[in-house]
C-alpha cells in the first residue's frame, strides 16, 4: 500500500503545476496563461477546466517542438508574446513554464525583460517534476504579488488568497465579507470568469476577476489571510516579509470550528465584527447536523482532496459525527500530515494519513480500512463502485455531475450544502443497495 | 427455547397466522395499554392465559423468558438461551454504562414505554427525571410513580408548551419521544432518541437494548450539541 515503496505511480491524484498556475490566471480580469510548452501541457488543461466549470477558457501556448527541445524556446516565447498581445489585447500575460522549457533551461525572466510590448507580462516557474497543481496555484500568486504588489500609503482592505476553490466558495467568500462590511482584495477571484453569464455580445474579456491594480495594492492592506495555506500562502507570506502586511495562514473555512477562526481572523485583521447575520447561518448550519446527525453517525469516511481542503474536510465531517478514517491527498505535504495528525489528537478519531498518494494507493487504503463513504473528485468514483460504498463528490476535476462549482463548501453556508451532500449520498447508496 | 410462535400481532400478522392465534396455549402480551383487551377476550372465549411482559432491557426481557419458560416448563432452556444472549451483549452494554453513567432522562412515551424504560435506563447507569404519557391510564401512572426516583416530573399528556417548559428547566441530557417532539428538542438543543418509530431499531430484546444504548450514545456524544452557541 505505501506508494513510496512502489516504483510507479498508478493513477496519479494531483495535476501537474501549470494547471493550478493556469487557474490562478483565469481570475484576473483580463490576463492570459501563455504556457511554454508543448501541447498536451495546454490541451489538457483547458479540457480538465473545461468539464469541470462548463465553461470556456483562454490557454495561450507557445508551441515548443523538437528543434526548440534541442535550440532552446526563446524564439517562440518572444513570437507567442507578439501574437498574443497584437491579437489579444490582454492587460497581462503570465508565462508559465513547463517540463519541457525548465529542462532546455529557457531564462524566459530574462526574455521577457527584453520584449517590448503595451502588455504587463509575469514570468511563472512551474517546472511539474517538482510540486503540484497546488504548488503551481501558490508560485503562480506568488509570482503575481512579488512583480505587482507595490507600497503606496495604507488601505482598509485585507488580502484573502483563495486557494483552489469554485467560483461558488467565492460568492459565498464575498457574502460573508460584505455581511461583516470587510473590504477585500481576493488572489485571484474566478467567480464570474469562470461563471459568466450568458448575455450577448460577450464581453472582450469575462467580466469580473481580480484586477491588475488590485494586485498592486495588495502591499497596502490591513492584513493577509491564506485560506488555503497550501495554495496561496507563500505570496501571503511574503507580502508579510516583504510590505510588513501581517498574515494569517488558514484555516480553511470548512464546516463550523474553522469558518469561526477565520472570520475571527477577518475580523481581527479588519477590526469589523462578525456580523450577526452570520451568527445566524452559523446556527442554520448547527440545525441542519443536527437534523441529520443519526443518518450519519459513525460512519467512517475516506477524504481525498488538495491538503487544506483535506484536513478542513476532515475536522467537519468529525464534526457531523462521522468518523475521518483516511485523510488523502495527491500533492505530498509535511505540513497536512502535521495539520491531520493534530485533528486527530484533538478528536480521538483514528486516522490513516495519506501524503502524496495515488488512486491505486487510495484504493488500497479503502479495502483495509473498509469505509462507509468516499468523498474525492470524479476519479474516485470508480473506488467507491468497486467497494460498493457512498461516494460524494468534492475536489476537482467534478464532471460526472453538474452544480458542484456553483455551491460552495466554505463558510456556513457551504457547511449545508455538505451537510446535504453526505447525506443524500449515504441515503441514496442505502436506497440502491 | 423450543417455543413455537403462531402468531406475532401486529407486527407483520398474516390473516392465516391470525386465524391461528387462539390454538396457541400462552398469550404473551407486551403493550400493556392497548392489548389487554383482546387478550382478555381471547381468555374468555378460548380459555387461552395470557402474561404480560417487557421486552426492553436485559433484566425485563430475562425475567420475560424465565416468566413464560415456568408457564411451559423449559427453564433450563431459558437459563442457557439468557446465559448466552447476555454474555454476547454485555461487553458493549457495559461500554455505554460507563459512558452515559449519571445522564439525566426525560421520557414521553404511549403509556407503557414509560414505565418499562425507567428500568432500562437504570440498567444504563441513566437518571429518570421525568416522565409523561399521552394516553396512560392510572395503573400506568401508578407504575411510573413506583419506579422514577424521587422528586421526579410526572405528567399526563403535556402539550408542546408544557415540553418547551420542561426543556428549558430541567435540561435534560436526553429527551425520548416521538417524531413530533424531535425537532422541539432539537431546536433546543437537547439531544434526543425516537422512542415511537425507533431511530436505528428495533429497541426490543437483547439485541435491540444494544441498538437503544448505541443511539443513545451516538445522539449524546454528537460533536454538534458542543458547538451550539448559548447552550449551557
Ligand atoms: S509535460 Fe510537464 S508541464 Fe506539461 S503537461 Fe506534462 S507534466 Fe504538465
Amino acid at each position: 500500500m505505501n506508494q513510496t515503496k512502489r516504483s510507479v505511480t498508478i493513477n496519479p491524484g494531483m495535476l501537474c503545476q501549470p494547471i493550478g498556475a493556469m487557474q490562478a490566471v483565469l481570475g484576473i480580469h483580463g490576463a492570459i496563461s501563455l504556457v511554454h510548452g508543448s501541447q498536451g501541457c495546454a490541451a489538457y488543461p483547458m479540457r480538465m477546466f473545461n468539464r469541470h466549470f462548463q465553461e470556456p477558457v483562454e490557454i495561450a501556448l507557445s508551441s515548443l517542438g523538437e528543434d526548440a527541445a534541442v535550440f532552446g524556446g526563446a524564439d517562440n516565447l518572444v513570437k507567442g508574446v507578439h501574437t498574443l498581445a497584437a491579437r489579444r489585447h490582454p492587460e497581462m500575460i503570465v508565462v508559465l513554464t513547463t517540463c519541457l522549457s525548465e529542462t532546455i533551461g529557457d531564462d524566459i525572466d530574462g526574455i521577457l525583460k527584453k520584449i517590448e510590448v503595451p502588455v504587463t507580462l509575469i514570468p511563472v516557474h512551474t517546472p511539474s517534476y517538482v510540486g503540484s497543481h497546488v504548488t503551481g496555484y501558490d508560485n503562480a500568486i506568488k509570482a503575481l504579488v512579488v512583480h505587482l504588489a507595490e507600497q503606496t500609503g495604507p488601505t482598509n482592505k485585507i488580502n484573502i488568497a483563495i486557494g483552489l476553490l469554485n467560483p461558488g466558495d467565492i460568492r459565498e467568500l464575498r457574502s460573508m465579507l460584505d455581511k461583516m462590511r470587510v473590504k477585500a482584495i481576493l488572489l485571484t477571484d474566478l467567480s464570474e470568469t469562470l461563471d459568466a453569464p450568458l448575455i450577448l455580445p460577450r464581453p472582450t474579456f469575462p467580466n469580473g476577476g481580480t484586477t491588475l491594480n488590485e494586485i498592486t495594492d495588495t502591499a497596502n492592506s490591513l492584513g493577509s489571510i491564506a485560506m488555503c495555506k497550501h495554495a496561496g500562502g507563500s505570496a501571503m507570506q511574503y507580502l508579510a516579509n516583504k510590505h510588513k502586511v501581517p498574515v494569517i495562514l488558514g484555516a480553511t473555512p470548512i464546516g463550523v470550528a474553522n469558518t469561526d477562526v477565520f472570520l475571527e481572523n477577518v475580523s481581527n485583521l479588519s477590526g469589523r465584527p462578525v456580523a450577526d447575520e452570520l451568527r445566524r447561518d452559523r446556527g442554520r448550519l448547527i440545525d441542519a447536523m443536527i437534523d441529520v446527525h443519526f443518518k450519519v453517525a459513525q460512519k467512517k469516511v475516506a477524504i481525498f482532496a488538495d491538503p487544506d481542503i483535506a484536513s478542513g474536510m476532515a475536522r467537519f465531517v468529525h464534526e457531523l459525527g462521522m468518523e475521518p478514517s483516511i485523510i488523502a491527498t495527491g500533492t505530498e505535504s509535511k505540513e497536512f500530515v502535521k495539520d491531520v495528525q493534530a485533528i486527530a489528537s484533538q478528536t480521538g478519531h483514528e486516522m490513516e494519513i495519506l501524503s502524496g498518494c495515488d488512486l491505486y494507493g487510495l484504493h488500497e487504503a479503502v479495502k483495509e480500512v473498509g469505509v462507509d463513504l468516499v468523498m474525492g473528485n470524479s476519479h474516485c468514483k470508480y473506488i467507491a463502485d468497486d467497494e460498493k460504498i457512498a461516494f460524494a463528490r468534492i475536489g476537482f476535476p467534478v464532471f460526472d455531475r453538474v452544480g458542484y462549482q456553483r455551491r460552495s463548501i466554505i463558510g456556513y453556508e457551504g457547511g449545508i450544502n455538505l451537510v446535504d451532500m453526505i447525506t443524500n449520498s449515504i441515503l441514496d447508496h442505502a436506497d440502491a443497495a | 427455547m423450543g417455543l413455537r410462535i403462531l402468531c406475532t400481532f401486529t407486527g407483520n400478522a398474516s390473516i392465516n397466522d391470525l386465524a391461528m392465534a387462539h390454538r396457541a396455549k400462552l398469550n404473551v402480551m407486551h403493550c400493556q395499554r392497548s392489548t389487554p383487551y383482546i387478550c382478555e377476550l381471547m381468555e374468555e372465549k378460548y380459555d387461552l392465559p395470557y402474561m404480560p411482559v417487557s421486552l426492553f432491557g436485559i433484566e425485563q426481557t430475562s425475567k420475560a423468558l424465565r416468566d413464560v419458560a415456568a408457564f411451559f416448563g423449559l427453564e433450563d432452556q431459558a437459563e442457557a438461551v439468557i446465559e448466552s444472549e447476555v454474555s454476547k451483549i454485555l461487553p458493549e452494554i457495559e461500554y455505554y454504562k460507563e459512558n452515559l453513567k449519571g445522564k439525566r432522562v426525560f421520557i414521553y412515551q404511549g403509556a407503557p414505554r414509560a414505565w418499562h424504560w425507567i428500568k432500562l435506563m437504570e440498567e444504563l447507569g441513566m437518571e429518570v427525571i421525568g416522565a409523561a404519557t399521552t394516553f396512560g391510564h392510572t395503573d400506568d401512572y401508578e407504575k411510573i410513580v413506583e419506579r422514577i426516583g424521587n422528586g421526579g416530573l410526572v405528567i399526563d399528556n403535556p402539550n408542546s408548551v408544557e415540553l418547551k417548559e420542561i426543556l428549558m428547566k430541567y435540561k435534560p441530557d436526553l429527551f425520548i419521544s416521538g417524531l413530533k417532539e424531535k425537532f422541539l428538542a432539537y431546536k433546543h438543543g437537547v439531544p434526543f432518541v425516537n422512542g415511537h418509530s425507533y431511530e436505528r431499531g428495533p429497541y426490543a430484546v437483547y439485541s435491540g437494548f444494544v441498538k437503544f444504548a448505541k443511539d443513545i450514545h451516538t445522539t449524546i456524544n454528537n460533536p454538534a450539541w458542543g458547538l451550539i452557541e448559548g447552550r449551557t
